[in-house]
């Protein structure tokens, strides 16, 4: 069912060549009272190997130094460059094979330089490298019949806290059923130490006696090591839960502040529903709804996108087979989740999948031509 | 506009003396299916080169990841055409999926649906190519 239901995702996560938005003039970057001001560039040198647009990508600190890194799926390796430096200051390959090998990797989570995490999705498997890329551990992460075996990176970044890993196991296994229930399987919690896993975390009552196809059941989460807290945002609900690390405690966070979105399921049939595949894309294409949420440590904000529709025609005209981004907003809360404003982006911009946020701005990847190139502009949020 | 077979079509808009035109053709969409464009990919990958199979990239947003993915020199071989024409709007599929397409005009969709689709023209490709180095 997952391999399915990737396929499926697949069709969604692509580039916008042409959608205007129909909607009401809004300044683009503006918001009511907040806007996004560019303040600075990034801009990295890609090798022949290399492509931007790739969601795959953080920032990490070791010994007082930033990196921009970034997953190479076809070189399978990590590439660092030092954060205000254009050349690639090291690459990391990994064996798929042998002794040391770890397959293909799908995602990473860099805990020291001596200590990175490497996740596998075809294999189910994480692995524990040191700093010659020699595996210290493996961790089979899938079990089956339990839930669903985890999908992570890009909005949905692994991360560590204490002995922890934890992995976002979203989808449900019948994304194209009338659910009544769900089972506590959403999140991975794998203890490195012991190779245990636990699962917690179901879907939000929200998603019940509807039928919301694969899209709609995305999951996508935040780390705040501040207060120790998970925050999750599934596409639609407008509220957002939490799970609080220092006492085990989940709960339902109210949004106040913003306008509630109103996602259409596909169908409130009972049973199955399961639409052609270019359809169901067009029912996606036709809504607002949310999808990753990012933690700004140092204004202690959050930012969660909303995925705008597409205008009117060009869901007519899609065939399924362009590659399409559509245009998107960020909302931008308080620590509370208080909604303090949502700012427009310009269409056709940006790249949403890599954007990430450090220091107090918000880096978004240009959609430029020289592939070259990998370009972030650097957004300070004024007006706070 | 008649009765133009998908081939007459195809080779309306690509002439060319270097693409063999009675054999039979692939056309792989930049994004859909993805385990299905892999097939198509894998078998672009194994008989880049031939004249007996062509094959035809459409709506490619990224030439570059498209060199990194099958190699930088994919677009040099004589049977790899890079489709800048949107070629898949002249046959009535839905764009999701790769597409073969015979000399007779049959055609099928290398699909989860269709599961036989690379065997068949891999067994084709057996009986009818008597591959000619270019």
């Amino acid at each position: 069912m997952k391999f399915i239901l990737r396929i499926q995702v697949f069709v969604i996560i692509l580039i916008c060549v042409a959608c205007n938005l129909s909607k009401e003039n809004k300044v683009p970057f503006s918001g009511e009272y907040l806007n996004l001001k560019r303040v600075d560039s990034l801009v990295f040198n890609l090798d022949s190997l290399s492509a931007g647009r790739n969601p795959e990508s953080r920032v990490y600190e070791f010994d007082g130094i930033k990196y921009f890194t970034f997953l190479n799926r076809k070189s399978n390796s990590l590439y660092f460059y030092q954060k205000n430096d254009s050349e690639v200051d090291r690459i990391i390959p990994f064996e798929r094979e042998g002794e040391n090998g770890v397959g293909n990797i799908s995602s990473y989570f860099i805990h020291r330089l001596d200590s990175i995490f490497l996740y596998s999705y075809g294999g189910a498997r994480l692995y524990l490298i040191d700093s010659n890329q020699v595996v210290l551990n493996r961790y089979f992460v899938d079990d089956e019949g339990v839930g669903v075996r985890p999908e992570v990176g890009g909005r949905r970044p692994l991360f560590k806290v204490g002995d922890h890993i934890v992995l976002n196991s979203w989808g449900s296994q019948k994304e194209y059923y009338n659910n009544q229930d769900f089972p506590e399987v959403s999140f991975t919690f794998l203890n490195i130490k012991d190779s245990s896993k636990t699962y917690k975390i179901s879907y939000p009552d929200t998603y019940k006696n509807a039928i919301w196809g694969v899209q709609f059941y995305q999951i996508f989460h935040d780390y705040n090591p501040i207060d120790n807290l998970m925050v999750i945002s599934y596409p639609i609900d407008n509220n957002l839960y939490v799970y609080d690390f220092n006492n085990d405690n989940y709960e339902k966070i109210s949004v106040l502040g913003g306008e509630d979105l109103d996602v259409e399921p596909l169908s409130y049939n009972s049973g199955k529903f399961v639409p052609n595949i270019i359809e169901e894309a067009k029912h996606q294409m036709g809504q607002r709804y949310y999808s990753s949420i990012k933690f700004d440590s140092k204004n202690n904000l959050y930012y969660r996108l909303i995925e705008e529709p597409f205008d009117e025609k060009y869901i007519e005209e899609f065939s399924g087979s362009f590659s399409i981004y559509g245009p998107n907003s960020i909302e931008i809360l308080d620590n509370q989740f208080k909604v303090i404003d949502v700012i427009l982006l310009p269409e056709n911009s940006y790249f949403m999948g890599s954007m990430f946020v450090d220091d107090g701005y918000i880096y978004l990847e240009k959609i430029q031509d020289n592939e070259d190139l990998l370009i972030f502009d650097a957004f300070n949020v004024n007006g706070l | 506009m008649g009765c133009d077979s998908i081939n007459s079509k195809i080779s309306k808009i690509y002439p060319s003396e270097n693409l063999e035109s009675e054999v039979p053709f692939i056309i792989i969409p930049n994004a859909g299916c993805p385990g299905c464009i892999s097939s198509a990919e894998n078998l672009l990958i194994k008989y880049r080169g031939s004249n007996c199979i062509n094959f035809y990239l459409t709506r490619v947003v990224s030439k570059k990841k498209l060199k990194i993915k099958l190699g930088y020199d994919v677009l040099e071989y004589e049977n790899i055409v890079l489709d800048s024409l949107d070629i898949l709007s002249e046959v009535n599929v839905s764009g999701f999926y790769p597409v073969i397409i015979y000399p007779d005009n049959s055609y099928f969709e290398i699909s989860p649906d269709y599961p036989n689709a690379v065997n068949e023209l891999e067994g084709y490709l057996e009986h009818n190519c008597h591959d000619i180095e270019r």
